[in-house]
């Protein structure tokens, strides 16, 4: 069962994926940049920000993917999120997370986006 | 001077009808999924769409969120007292602090300097069809928020309305 404030990570190529938890708040702070910090000592050209499992995410919870986002994109990296409700996608527009990251469906629009080529390694 | 109301008794909308669901929460992060939940379950009986519904549930947990962290300044044992009140057209929800701290008011925008924080009013603002802020005379902050039928999609409550007795509200902020 997963803990409800770890953020997995993985590496496929230079995509690298943070998975994150049911709830997405303060607490989800530390294990997101533990997850990130491994995804850049990989160094992935993307990032894919998997909210699939994410059923709660609260202000806190946004400013750190706001956070995240930028640390990313500073450095020239692409963001990308995915499996967000429409609710979600909506908050994410609020805050001009949506000018920063690209927002889709699922992980294969992801992967067409990314065009399976170049930065996929 | 017209006497500020307790909190049991403020009234945001003019129906003054309908059931009263009251909720206490200690100031522990996670217990304001207590309320969202319960706000949720009230709304869809009252039949408001799904999205009005997950904009409640997100302006009723970040109220939460900012009476136990800023107004009862994180100390657990602190009530954040929820009050939601069915109308026939409208749902309002009150937030209680029973502490000394203020409430933010800043609310984040392009250029704001710290992007990463103070999102909780900004959705609260945004999400409800009208809010209004309140410092109370015993101590304490109140955030009520109201949240309305939609006129094409208005139904009659399933629930049986009621009489009840209200103040005038004081000096509060609305936005």
């Amino acid at each position: 069962m997963q803990n409800k404030f770890v953020v997995e990570h993985r590496a496929e190529g230079q995509i690298g994926y943070l998975d994150f938890p049911r709830d997405v708040t303060a607490q989800t702070r530390e294990g997101a940049y533990q997850a990130y910090f491994a995804l850049v000592r990989a160094r992935v050209r993307v990032v894919g920000m998997n909210f699939e499992a994410s059923e709660y995410l609260n202000s806190a919870g946004i400013g750190l993917i706001i956070s995240l986002v930028e640390d990313a994109v500073q450095v020239g990296r692409r963001v990308y999120g995915y499996g967000l409700s429409a609710h979600y996608r909506k908050l994410f527009g609020m805050v001009g997370l949506s000018d920063q990251m690209v927002l889709v469906s699922d992980v294969d629009e992801m992967l067409l986006q990314v065009g399976g080529g170049a930065e996929a390694g | 001077m017209t006497a500020a109301p307790s909190w049991k008794y403020d009234l945001v909308s003019d129906d003054r009808s309908g059931p009263i669901v009251e909720i206490a929460l200690p100031s522990i992060p996670g217990f304001e999924k207590v309320a969202r939940d319960a706000a949720a379950v009230v709304a869809d009986q009252m039949g408001f769409s799904p999205d009005r519904i997950e904009d409640l549930k997100t302006a009723v947990a970040e109220a939460c969120l900012n009476a136990a962290e800023h107004g009862n300044a994180g100390d657990a044992t602190a009530e954040v007292r929820v009050v939601m009140r069915v109308a026939e057209s409208s749902l309002s929800v009150s937030v209680n602090d029973q502490g000394r701290g203020i409430l933010p008011r800043e609310r984040p925008g392009p250029g704001f300097p710290d992007r990463q924080r103070g999102w909780g009013m900004f959705f609260i603002d945004r999400l409800m069809d009208r809010v209004i802020i309140a410092r109370l005379p015993e101590g304490g902050n109140q955030v009520t928020m109201e949240i309305r039928l939609a006129p094409t999609s208005a139904q009659p409550s399933s629930w049986p309305s009621s009489s009840a007795d209200g103040a005038d509200d004081g000096s509060p902020e609305e936005s």
